[in-house]
């Protein structure tokens, strides 16, 4: 994922420090994302998969820049984030959230929550944006007179095409979106990713796409990033990361996903024990105590970021 | 055919909601013999998880079983005494719950969740019960049981949870299990471990299981035989093999192309238009109709009633004798 990059991560990290135990005496650490390099050009879809805790969220708020890395760091449009935002990425970057219940503002009308954007930017007149919150709302293929309603009055999925529309009014470049659609039934959850894919293809958008749903993650993603642990362990174009993984994580996270076919048992890979705690992960490459594959070199180090076939990059010693 | 372990006939249950009175399950029919496993497939809404608390006696006020039967191993339960349920429910039926957080209680250790079921219903003392607990900890596959039983829930991960809720729902060596999707809190990796479980643990024990999902992998890979609801009823029915090759109702068709595949990765999705409708407000005649692209006036009209057999068929007016389908 080279050439001219909106969104650049250079070694980023981020660490969390908590308190656990009686009266809160010990001090607990999550490294939650660890040493991640990562590009996504123009209109673009990169998904970012992999297991609750593996830190794929935090990677997501780092960048839309709601964290701040303390190690590393992230580029739009080749400027750093840090200390001073670039001008116009509060405008150009957005983010759609995974509870479309809590995401939006219960006390404000549809028009109101779209056209907030506008207003905090001061992005035209009352009667342009009045127009603007209109034809969004028509892209999302919500009827205009849905303006004046609440939130309560909507369904999840409709909801969700609010936060899109949310998002669109601003005309951003890119749009990280965090488990978009995992609280929404199937039959709903197909709607929402035709309609992002069409937004893309009319608006030229990019998408971080983070989610846990590895088939969802294909329905939409041109390259797909696996994260295990605050690691980043493949980054592969779709077709061949689905076809042919090459990392045994993804190996086996992808021969779990129960495939809509009797006809088809699977062969399932197995694992040993139970997932560790990020708090305390394993030395080396995390997932060497529950790697079939695991030699001498996994519990000594975590194996460098390396490209082992075109566009395949992989973190792993077999390599 | 074999008797059914447990057999419902047109279980109805119904809300009375201040507007008036809501139908979240309506005119069920559905048979689980002892050794299998049906799944009970669903969207949120659509009744599935109200029609196994039926059974159980749970239907959480206003909710009221309205009408219909539930036999189990040729008893009526509908309608059953509280004090008559409690002897049935955990001892020869029982529930797995779907939130391995919620479904524990947080000031007692595992064991003593157990042990407590083992007691009530087995009469075993105290120190019988927990030495058991123990032994269904191991046969769940947590390691360590001995020590593990005096755990308190949080001290376990999300999956070493639903293992605990595994092990009360069979404690007493239930014949059927009812399992509210029981796997959807979990990870994938995790998932896969305790299908797998359920099933090793039901081929030893040759209890009957009605598996509530709204996850069509979750079918393909785990059940036999479906039943796919819609807006508290049964839409349609067939074995999984059938239903995934040939689905005859559209919601059926609807959900399975709504599904992104990882066999297909890029496909385009053909979704189902329009949401699941509130069931104070349901449409008229086929509930389905308005979201359906093969709706005809008799769909708006009339309920099309079951079409089929008990093991195979929809309710769906293309299937009527002389429809134009």
């Amino acid at each position: 994922m080279s050439g001219a990059s909106l969104l650049e991560l250079r070694e980023v990290s981020r660490r969390y420090v908590g308190r656990e135990g009686p009266l809160g005496l010990r001090r607990t650490a999550v490294q939650a994302v660890q040493g991640i390099s990562l590009g996504l050009g123009a209109g673009q879809t990169l998904g970012l998969v992999g297991e609750s805790g593996c830190g794929k969220s935090t990677l997501g708020r780092l960048a839309v820049a709601l964290e701040r890395p303390d190690g590393g760091e992230v580029r739009y449009r080749g400027a750093p984030l840090w200390p001073d935002l670039p001008s116009a990425f509060r405008r150009e970057v957005q983010m759609v959230f995974q509870d479309p219940y809590s995401s939006l503002n219960p006390r404000l009308s549809i028009g109101r929550i779209v056209r907030e954007g506008l207003d905090v930017h001061g992005i035209g007149d009352a009667a342009s944006r009045r127009e603007r919150v209109a034809e969004v709302l028509g892209l999302v293929g919500l009827p205009p007179g849905h303006a004046a309603r609440y939130p309560h009055e909507f369904s999840g999925g409709q909801r969700q095409r609010v936060a899109i529309a949310r998002c669109l009014a601003l005309e951003p470049k890119l749009i990280v979106c965090d488990e978009p659609v995992s609280a929404l039934d199937v039959s709903i959850q197909a709607q929402i990713v035709n309609l992002l894919r069409d937004l893309q293809e009319r608006m030229g958008l990019a998408y971080l796409f983070i989610s846990h749903d590895l088939s969802v993650v294909g329905a939409i993603c041109d390259a797909v990033a696996v994260m295990y642990l605050g690691r980043l362990m493949e980054l592969a174009p779709r077709g061949q990361l689905f076809k042919e993984p090459l990392h045994p994580y993804t190996q086996t996270l992808l021969s779990a996903v129960p495939v809509p076919d009797p006809a088809r048992a699977r062969q399932r890979i197995r694992l040993a024990g139970e997932p560790p705690s990020p708090y305390a992960p394993p030395a080396g490459c995390p997932f060497h105590p529950r790697c079939p594959r695991a030699f001498a070199p996994c519990p000594g180090e975590f194996p460098a970021w390396r490209e082992a076939a075109p566009g395949r990059f992989v973190s792993c010693h077999l390599y | 055919m074999e008797a059914s372990v447990l057999s419902l006939r047109g279980l109805t249950t119904v809300f009375d909601l201040p507007g008036g009175p809501a139908t979240a399950v309506d005119g069920v029919d559905l048979d689980l013999q002892a050794g299998e496993t049906v799944a009970l497939v669903g969207e949120s809404g659509s009744g599935k998880t109200m029609a196994a608390l039926s059974c159980l006696g749970l239907t959480p006020p206003p909710g009221r079983v309205a009408g219909g039967s539930i036999l189990f191993k040729g008893r009526e339960l509908a309608g059953l005494a509280e004090e008559e349920y409690r002897r049935i429910r955990g001892r020869h039926l029982s529930m797995i719950f779907q939130e391995p957080m919620t479904a524990l209680n947080p000031v007692f250790t595992v064991g003593e969740q157990i042990a407590e079921g083992l007691r009530l219903h087995l009469g075993l003392s105290p120190r019988e019960a927990m030495e058991r607990a123990a032994g269904l900890l191991a046969e769940v596959g947590i390691p360590n049981p001995a020590r593990r039983a005096a755990s308190y829930p949080h001290e376990l991960s999300g999956g070493m949870r639903q293992r605990v809720i595994i092990a009360m729902a069979l404690a007493c060596g239930p014949d059927a299990v009812l399992a509210d999707e029981p796997t959807t809190a979990l990870d994938v990796t995790i998932q896969a471990e305790i299908l797998d479980l359920l099933g090793r643990l039901q081929d030893e024990r040759g209890m009957a299981v009605l598996l509530i999902t709204h996850d069509l992998g979750v079918v393909a890979q785990s059940a036999r035989r479906a039943a796919v609801m819609y807006a508290g009823r049964v839409v349609e029915r067939g074995a999984v093999d059938d239903l995934f090759r040939e689905p005859l109702h559209p919601y059926t068709r609807g959900l399975l192309t709504s599904l992104p595949r990882l066999d297909a990765p890029g496909a385009r999705l053909t979704p189902i238009a329009g949401a699941v409708p509130d069931i104070a407000a349901l449409p008229s005649g086929c509930h389905f109709h308005p979201r359906c692209p093969h709706a005809f006036a008799r769909c708006r009209a009339e309920v099309p009633p079951a079409f089929g057999d008990a093991r195979r068929g929809a309710r769906c007016w293309l299937l009527a004798p002389g429809s134009a389908a």
